[in-house]
C-alpha cells in the first residue's frame, strides 16, 4: 500500500481559518456592529477630508444641515425638514413594501418598476377620470364627492397595476421555478419605457408634462387644511399624512410578519420549500400571494408619489429608490423599525451631500459624494452581519496549525513514506 | 441602404459594448456569482479610462498611439478589477448577499463615476473630444475597409470589435475544452463537491470575478472611445447598456460563443427605433420609440420563461448561482 503511494506536496492550509459564531451574546453583537459602523463612518470622514480638504467637521456640519438647517427667526426650515421627509416617505414605503417577498427570500429588484407602474397607473385615472365624472363634478353639490371617488379608484388602480406587475414573475416563479431575480429586473425596464411612451403622449408637443390638473386640483391627495388658530405648517404639509401612514405601516408589516398565519407561511417558504411543503402550505399559492402583497403595496406608493408630492409622473418619479429599498431591507434583517434608522440614514446623507454641494463649501465635493459615504455605511454593516456570524481564527504558526488540524496524521505518514523508500 | 449600413454599424458597436460586459458577467455568474453591479462598473471604469487618456494627451506634445491604447485599455482592466475585487472580498470571504452587494456596486459606481467626472470637469459638464483616441479606436481595418459595402459592415469598426471578437472564442475555448475552465464550471454547479475534489474554491471565484469585471470595465472603455468617439457626457446610457448585458447573458444562456450573434441583434433591436420607421417610410407613431426598445427586455424575459419551463439541462443557469458557500454549512 505504502509503496505505490506518491509523496504529494502536502497542500498548507491557510492562516486565516473562519467558523461559525453560536455563543455570541448580544453584547458582542452590538460591538461587532458598532465598530464595523464606527470604522465606515471614520472612512468616509477621512474621505471628505481628503477630497475636500480644510476641516471634514466643517462638511459634516454642512451635512447635517441638509436636513436639519436653522432659520434666522429659529426653530428649522420647515422646506427642508418636508423635502427630507418626503424622500424617507418614499423610501421607507418601498422598504416596507418588499419585506414580506424579501422574507420570503423572494428577490423581487422590480420595486422600481411597480412603483413606476402604479404611479401611471394613478396619473391616467387623474388624466382621464375627471371627463368621466364630469357631470358630477360641474355640480357644487357633488363636487367633492366626486373628487373623493377619483382619488380612490386612483388609488386602487395603482394598486391593482403594481400587483399585477409583481404577481406576472411571482407565477412564472411559482410554476416554473423561473429566476425571479432576472424577471423584475426585466419588468422594470418595461414599467419605464411605459412611463416614457405615456408621458410622450400626454405631453403633446410641449416639452415637458407639466402637473395634472393644474388648476383644477382634482385627484390631489389631500392635505390637513390650516384655519385661524391652527397652522402648523409640518401638519399642513404633504408629507404629514403619508408619514402617519408608513408609520402604522412600519407597526403592521413587523404584526405581519411575525404575529400572523401568513407572516409564519412566509416565513417556513422563505426557510425551506420542502419544509414548507410537509407542512401542509400551498407554497405555489403562498408565492403568488406574498409578491402580489409587495407589489399592491409598491403601486400604493406610486399613488402617493403622484397624487401626493408630485402631480405629475416621470421615469424619475420613484427617484431611484427602487434599488435601493432593496438594500435598507436587506441591511435591517427584515426587520420594519430598524428599516426606519437605515431609510432616515441614507436620506439624511443624501441630502446633506447636497446641500454640502450647493454650499460652495469645497469645489471637489459635488452631491454626488453621498454614494461614496452610502457605500461605505453599507459595507460596514455588511461586514458587522458577517462578525456577527463568523468568527475569523488567524494562527501565526503554519506548523503548529497543521498539527492541531490533522492531529499528526501528516508526519505519520511522511514517516511511512521514508520508511518505504528505505526498504525499496 | 445607407440607412441600413449606419443601423448595422451601430448594431455592432453596440454589440461590441454589449458582448464584452456579458462575456464578463458570464464568467461572473460561472463562478456562482450574480454580479448585479455591472453597469457600475462600466460606469465607473469608463469614466476612469477617459480620465487616464485625457490626462496623457494634455500632458504630452505629441501622443504615442501604443501609450494611449495601454492607457486606455489598462486603466478600464484596473479599475473593473479593482471592484471584483472588492466584491469578492465580501462575496466570498465575508459571505454578504450577492445581490444586495451587487446593487449597491451598481449604484456606487454610476455615482462615484458622476462625482469623478464632476470633480475632473471642475463642474461644467460638458467634455473635450480626445482627438487622437479618437482616431485610434475608430480607425477601422487597414485596406480592407476600403471593400466598398463589405468594407462598411464588415471592416469599418475600430480594433477593439476585433479583440472582442477574439476574447469570445477564447472565452468559449477556455469554457469547453479548458482543465480550468471545466472546474470553474463546477464550482458554479456545485461548490461543494468541487471542493471535495480538492479545488480551492475560493482562489477560483476569486479570479473568475476579477476577471469578468475587468471585461465588464473594458466594455464601459469601448463605450467611451469607440462608440462616443472618446468624450465624456454623464447620460446614463451606459448603466442602461449594463443592464442590457446582464439580460443578454439569459438570452445567449450563458455561453459565450452566442454573443457572437446574440450581442449584435440586442444592438439591432436597441437602435431599430431609430432606423427602422425610416427604411420602411412610415411615420412613427407617438411612442413607437418606447415600444420598439421594449423589445430586447420582452425577449429576455420570453427567453427565461421558455428556458425555465423546458428544463433542458444545459440551458439552465448554474446551479449555484447567488447563494455563498460556506464549507460549515452543509
Amino acid at each position: 500500500m505504502t509503496n505505490t503511494m506518491k509523496t504529494e506536496k502536502v497542500k498548507k492550509p491557510s492562516r486565516i481559518r473562519i467558523t461559525v459564531r453560536n455563543d455570541s451574546t448580544f453584547l458582542q453583537q452590538g460591538i461587532a456592529r458598532g465598530v464595523t459602523f464606527l470604522i465606515a463612518v471614520a472612512i468616509s470622514i477621512l474621505f471628505l477630508w481628503m477630497v475636500g480638504g480644510n476641516n471634514p467637521f466643517q462638511s459634516l456640519v454642512y451635512i447635517f444641515q441638509g436636513t436639519f438647517a436653522p432659520v434666522a427667526k429659529g426653530g428649522l426650515s420647515i422646506t427642508k425638514l418636508n423635502a427630507f421627509f418626503k424622500n424617507f416617505v418614499i423610501l421607507l414605503g418601498i422598504a416596507l413594501a418588499l419585506t414580506p417577498s424579501y422574507k420570503m427570500r423572494f428577490w423581487n429588484i422590480g420595486g422600481q418598476g411597480q412603483v413606476l407602474i402604479g404611479a401611471l397607473a394613478c396619473a391616467s385615472c387623474m388624466i382621464y377620470l375627471p371627463g368621466v365624472f364630469a357631470g358630477m363634478l360641474s355640480q357644487d353639490a357633488t363636487k367633492d364627492l366626486a373628487n373623493a371617488l377619483i382619488i380612490l379608484i386612483s388609488a386602487l388602480s395603482a394598486m391593482v397595476a403594481g400587483g399585477i406587475w409583481a404577481y406576472i414573475p411571482a407565477f412564472f416563479k411559482a410554476t416554473w421555478k423561473t429566476n425571479e431575480t432576472l424577471f423584475t429586473l426585466m419588468m422594470n425596464y418595461i414599467a419605464i419605457l411605459l412611463v416614457e411612451l405615456f408621458t410622450n403622449i400626454w405631453r403633446g408637443q410641449k416639452s415637458a408634462m407639466g402637473l395634472i390638473n393644474q388648476s383644477s386640483h382634482i385627484g390631489w391627495f389631500y392635505t390637513i387644511e390650516a384655519n385661524a388658530g391652527f397652522d402648523n405648517k409640518f401638519i399642513t404639509s404633504s408629507v404629514f399624512i403619508p408619514l402617519i401612514l408608513v408609520a402604522v405601516l412600519v407597526a403592521t408589516t413587523y404584526v405581519y410578519i411575525s404575529y400572523t398565519k401568513h407572516g409564519y407561511e412566509i416565513n417556513v417558504v422563505g426557510d425551506s420549500i420542502r419544509t414548507a411543503k410537509y407542512t401542509g402550505i400551498n407554497v405555489r399559492h403562498v408565492i403568488r400571494r406574498t409578491v402580489s402583497l409587495s407589489g399592491l403595496l409598491c403601486g400604493l406608493i406610486g399613488f402617493f408619489i403622484v397624487s401626493n408630492f408630485d402631480h405629475t409622473v416621470s421615469t424619475f418619479s420613484d427617484l431611484g429608490y427602487g434599488f435601493t429599498a432593496v438594500i435598507v431591507c436587506w441591511l435591517s434583517n427584515f426587520n420594519s423599525f430598524a428599516m426606519v434608522g437605515y431609510s432616515a440614514l441614507i436620506v439624511f446623507l443624501e441630502k446633506g451631500a447636497k446641500n454640502l454641494a450647493d454650499s460652495g463649501y469645497s469645489a471637489n465635493l459635488n452631491e454626488y459624494s453621498a454614494q461614496f459615504i452610502v457605500f461605505a455605511i453599507i459595507l460596514g454593516v455588511m461586514l458587522g452581519k458577517f462578525f456577527m456570524r463568523y468568527r475569523i481564527h488567524y494562527t501565526f504558526s503554519r506548523k503548529h496549525l497543521v498539527k492541531s488540524l490533522t492531529s499528526g496524521l501528516i508526519e505519520e505518514i511522511e514517516e511511512e513514506n521514508k520508511i518505504a523508500k528505505e526498504v525499496m | 441602404m445607407d440607412t441600413f449600413i449606419t443601423w448595422f454599424t451601430f448594431a455592432v458597436v453596440y454589440g461590441t459594448i454589449l458582448s464584452i460586459s456579458a462575456c464578463g458577467e458570464i464568467i461572473n455568474e460561472k463562478a456562482g456569482h450574480l454580479n448585479l453591479g455591472i453597469p457600475g462598473i462600466m460606469y465607473l471604469s469608463g469614466v476612469v479610462s477617459y480620465i487616464a487618456t485625457k490626462a496623457y494627451e494634455g500632458a504630452v506634445e505629441e501622443p504615442l498611439v501604443i501609450v494611449i491604447i495601454l492607457l486606455a485599455v489598462l486603466s478600464s482592466l484596473l479599475t473593473g478589477a479593482l471592484i471584483g475585487l472588492l466584491y469578492s472580498v465580501f462575496a466570498v470571504t465575508f459571505r454578504c448577499n450577492q445581490n444586495v452587494l451587487g446593487l449597491s456596486i451598481a449604484a456606487f459606481g454610476v455615482g462615484f463615476g458622476k462625482f469623478l467626472s464632476l470633480v475632473i470637469g471642475a463642474g461644467s459638464t460638458t467634455y473635450p473630444k480626445l482627438a487622437h483616441a479618437n482616431d485610434i479606436f475608430n480607425a477601422g481595418l487597414p485596406f480592407l475597409k476600403d471593400l466598398g459595402v463589405v468594407g462598411d459592415l464588415f471592416f469599418n469598426y475600430g480594433f477593439m470589435t476585433y479583440v472582442v471578437i477574439i476574447i469570445l472564442v477564447v472565452a468559449m475555448f477556455f469554457f469547453r475544452r479548458t482543465r480550468i475552465g471545466l472546474n470553474l464550471r463546477s464550482i458554479g454547479e456545485s461548490p461543494a463537491t468541487a471542493d471535495a475534489v480538492g479545488l480551492n474554491v475560493s482562489r477560483y471565484k476569486y479570479i473568475a470575478t476579477m476577471i469578468g469585471c475587468s471585461l465588464a470595465g473594458l466594455g464601459g472603455m469601448i463605450y467611451v472611445m469607440q462608440f462616443s468617439g472618446a468624450s465624456w457626457s454623464t447620460n446614463n446610457s451606459i448603466e442602461a447598456l449594463g443592464w442590457l448585458a446582464v439580460a443578454l447573458v439569459i438570452f445567449v444562456s450563458w455561453k459565450p460563443i452566442h454573443l457572437l450573434w446574440g450581442a449584435p441583434l440586442f444592438g439591432f433591436l436597441f437602435w431599430a427605433y431609430a432606423y427602422l420607421p425610416n427604411m420602411l417610410s412610415i411615420n412613427g407613431f407617438t411612442g413607437m420609440t418606447q415600444i420598439i426598445q421594449m423589445l430586447p427586455y420582452l425577449v429576455t424575459i420570453v427567453v427565461l420563461i421558455i428556458n425555465s419551463s423546458r428544463k433542458k439541462k444545459e440551458n439552465q443557469p448554474p446551479a449555484s448561482l447567488g447563494l455563498p458557500y460556506f464549507r460549515e454549512e452543509r
